[in-house]
């Protein structure tokens, strides 16, 4: 876990909870079929086999979450190597890669369907104000490194890139799952799949959760206002093909969520309902300059109502509204193109403490070239070109030092991916690929502004609009191994990447009264968010891992990663630099076992991960912040399954058993629950 | 030929997994004839192995597990009355016909029929349309030039995925 920066963190807390990269517009159980493995456009924007990415990745089937006994994604997404979920609360968790678990920090880039989740406004994804269930993933698309140059400004880390099932293409979902566990959870869930007419498809789903905050939390649960999680989504989807050829598909989504949780990095919590709603249009077509296509998305971010201690009640106004077009062709025969404009909007106003409405308008332009030199040997080039203009709205309110027109500027930069794919025979791939990605400051670090925290000496505490992308350069190698004899997948990736610059706030002990300097010519001096003094951090990993997975009979997997993350920073009195140091678990092992015979399935997964440090409370008689070391964190989640015949399920889970307990405020709560599916 | 999935060396015969991926080529042609609904199985009879292999394919088209298009209607077409066929989306090349490889895509370019075989050099060499294999992994490969001749057009994100020559 890594502390970004504790009072900005503290302020955004007030949300639970984008804009896409590419149309979702194609027929993956067609092509699945024909080749007999999962299919991706994630990785270049065009078609593939997950055998031939040029990039390392995984991807999660609709097959591996039934036998997972997961009832989220998070916990799905922690059973990958080199993947970090820290769980503020039992309805909360932020995912990353790398070695940055940020809350709004997030350098991970998640898409649903191809629509942007990442909200670039806060820099954070709300992954429980997903409008998606897990029984209507097709698969979950996970590449690690920067991918930058295709999906733009915040891929830095890796891509999840979530795809459900086509209503119209693939065999039609229609049941219903009602869950029951500890803590009073009691979750229902359901998609019924209509066919309109030959090639038009709808599907509906809706799904609401509750549960009891048994708590957990750093202070007695009477010195906060009850906030229990709750959530409820909506959603439709449909696909429609064409009489052009051409298919189109139309989404459009709903959730209300409420939670409690305690912020990462911090020892404060925050409790909001956050509000989303979605809408997005996709159409491809085949046509004589190649396949085009076509994305718009529109998504509204709301908090109707929000408390934190320290800030007292707050709301937000948020939306993205996004467009692409894209132009996939192959002018030879060994070689395709693909070429890519995107233009989108996002405005914030975070309503009591803000400056104002802040606003960025992004356009960009990509282009990606595969070339195959020989049969088995290809070389995949990828360039972005993103600018950000920066805007705001000023409400005047009383502390500001900026005026609008230091927010009158643009942020751009480029973005490049090369990578070299070689099919040594039939059982081995080898991938080396270099990176260069490009995060983007939130607009919360550009402007957050006028939050007045009495706190700490009466002091407001600012953004920064002179913030620049910060790039991240990586270069990985990987190989890929089939071992026949035993039908299992061997893999491994090594990779070096470093983080130029890292923001932060400049310090946490204050000075009083507030340095003279103080002003827009140095807003640094102001405790605006601005970069930590030195060259950046260098972060090196190696990842493996080995599966079999088999429906019937034995299933095995095992993976382990290694990840050493050096600040090259000189320390101050924020604490960023030796939290930094030791906030990345060096070991994380996961290890599955699993059976199938029959109508029955029983499957236990262990996650084992190193000591970090953290913001906990330590002292006595008061407990006051402070970094502490954590314990090692093991955690065993056994499943089993009885499935009588295909319309009915019964699952029997528990997760977090053994689970970590320490004084960082972490929730890895104990969760057992028993589901019941039935299918039509 | 669609014996020859196993490997470069041709021998074995055809699975219903072959025949399957075979089927699944058809759905990614964005120009077929309107009209068409045969599936020439393209033999020669006087080769004991070649009329086996046509009888699998045979079988395997006709089996439930394929989930066979209902419009598509395999036949047996000895190779020497092919020209006397008509009505064919695609010609099936069974196993042991490379002697005919040249009549074969002259037919599939005059007739704008598909011509599909198990032999990767089928394709490489221009004379089929497509060449498929299942194992040890899938592998589809077009030829372009046979296609181009023959009118047929794949979907982009087909051609994405496969092997042009």
């Amino acid at each position: 876990m890594l502390r970004r920066n504790p009072l900005r963190t503290l302020v955004l807390t007030g949300c639970l909870a984008g804009s896409g990269a590419m149309a979702q517009t194609l027929d993956y159980g067609r092509l699945e079929g024909l080749f007999d493995e999962p299919v991706t456009m994630s990785a270049t924007g065009k078609p593939e086999r997950l055998s031939e990415t040029p990039v390392t990745m995984d991807v999660i089937t609709q097959d591996d979450i039934r036998r997972s006994g997961a009832r989220d994604l998070p916990t799905l997404l922690r059973r990958l190597p080199g993947v970090d979920v820290y769980q503020g609360s039992p309805g909360t968790g932020e995912v990353s890669m790398g070695g940055f678990i940020q809350v709004f920090g997030s350098r991970v880039m998640v898409l649903l369907n191809g629509r942007q989740i990442y909200l670039g406004s806060f820099g954070a994804v709300f992954w429980s104000s997903l409008p998606v269930e897990l029984h209507e993933i097709r698969q979950i698309e996970v590449i690690r490194g920067p991918q930058s140059a295709l999906y733009g400004f915040n891929a830095v880390d890796g891509v999840i890139n979530i795809i459900t099932f086509d209503p119209a293409a693939d065999a039609p979902i229609t049941e219903a799952t009602g869950r029951v566990g500890n803590d009073a959870r009691r979750d229902a869930a359901g998609s019924i799949t209509a066919q309109l007419s030959p090639g038009i498809g709808v599907r509906v789903t809706a799904a609401g959760d509750h549960a009891h905050d048994e708590g957990g939390l750093p202070m007695p649960l009477s010195a906060v206002p009850s906030q229990d999680p709750d959530r409820k989504t909506l959603s439709l989807s449909l696909s429609a093909a064409l009489p052009d050829g051409g298919r189109a598909e139309f989404e459009a989504s709903h959730s209300d969520i409420s939670e409690r949780s305690v912020v990462a990095g911090t020892t404060q919590f925050f409790q909001a309902r956050l509000q989303t709603d979605a809408l997005k249009a996709d159409y491809a077509v085949d046509s004589a300059i190649g396949r085009l296509g076509a994305t718009a998305s529109y998504t509204l971010y709301q908090v109707p109502e929000a408390f934190n201690e320290s800030l007292g009640d707050f709301r937000l106004h948020d939306y993205t509204a996004d467009a692409q077009i894209y132009d996939l062709f192959k002018p030879g025969p060994n070689d395709s193109v693909r070429l890519a404009l995107e233009g989108r909007y996002e405005s914030m106003n975070v309503v009591n403490f803000s400056s104002g409405t802040l606003s960025g308008a992004l356009a960009a332009a990509s282009a990606m070239w595969e070339h195959q030199f020989l049969p088995g040997l290809s070389m995949v080039n990828a360039v972005r070109y993103d600018r950000f203009q920066l805007g705001r709205n000023s409400s005047n309110l009383p502390g500001d030092i900026y005026t609008d027109k230091d927010f009158d500027r643009s942020l751009q930069g480029t973005s490049v991916n090369s990578s070299l794919i070689w099919q040594a025979g039939q059982d081995d791939t080898l991938r080396a690929s270099f990176a260069r990605g490009l995060s983007l400051p939130s607009l919360l670090d550009l402007g957050q502004l006028a939050l007045f925290m009495p706190q700490y000496g009466g002091n407001y505490f600012y953004g920064n609009p002179t913030l620049n992308p910060s790039a991240v350069y990586e270069e990985r190698i990987g190989w890929d191994h089939r071992l026949r004899d035993i039908d299992a997948l061997a893999r491994i990736s090594l990779y070096h990447e470093q983080t130029m610059k890292i923001i932060a706030t400049p310090a946490l002990t204050f000075p009083t009264p507030p340095p003279p300097a103080c002003g827009p010519a140095n807003p640094f001096a102001c405790y605006a968010v601005g970069y930590q003094p030195g060259t950046g951090i260098v972060v090196n990993g190696v990842q493996a891992q080995i599966d079999h997975k088999s429906r019937d009979g034995l299933t095995w997997g095992a993976n382990y990663s290694w990840e050493s993350l050096h600040p090259h920073m000189a320390e101050d009195a924020s604490g960023m630099v030796p939290l930094l140091q030791g906030s990345l678990p060096v070991h994380k092992v996961n290890a599955t076992l699993g059976y199938g015979w029959g109508d029955w399935a029983a499957d236990v997964r262990l996650f084992y991960s190193t000591s970090t440090k953290g913001i906990g409370l330590a002292g006595t008689p008061v407990p006051q912040s402070a970094i502490i070391d954590t314990k090692d964190v093991m955690i065993v989640s056994p499943h089993i399954t009885w499935s009588p015949d295909e319309k009915l399920s019964f699952d029997l889970s528990a997760n977090n058993l053994w689970p970590y307990q320490d004084n960082l405020v972490q929730r890895n709560t104990p969760t057992y629950f028993l589901a019941i599916t039935a299918r039509y | 030929m669609l014996a020859c999935l196993l490997g470069p060396v041709c021998g074995g015969a055809t699975t219903l997994k072959d025949v399957k991926i075979g089927i699944h080529v058809i759905d990614f042609v964005t120009n077929a004839p309107a009209g068409r609904a045969g599936i020439g199985i393209v033999y020669d009879p006087r080769i004991k192995e070649s009329a086996e292999d046509a009888q699998l394919i045979l079988d395997s088209l006709s089996s439930p597990a394929l989930h066979l298009a209902p419009g598509l209607k395999p036949q047996l077409i000895d190779v020497r009355d092919l020209d006397d066929t008509a009505n064919l989306r695609v010609v099936m090349v069974a196993d042991h016909m490379k002697s005919f490889y040249d009549s074969l895509a002259e037919f599939g370019r005059r007739t704008r029929t598909l011509v599909l075989s198990s032999d990767l050099d089928c394709a490489r060499s221009g004379k089929c349309t497509v060449s498929v294999a299942s194992a040890p992994r899938v592998e589809v490969i077009v030829s372009s030039q046979q296609a181009q001749a023959s009118g047929i057009q794949f979907s982009e994100a087909f051609r994405m995925m496969v092997t042009e020559y």
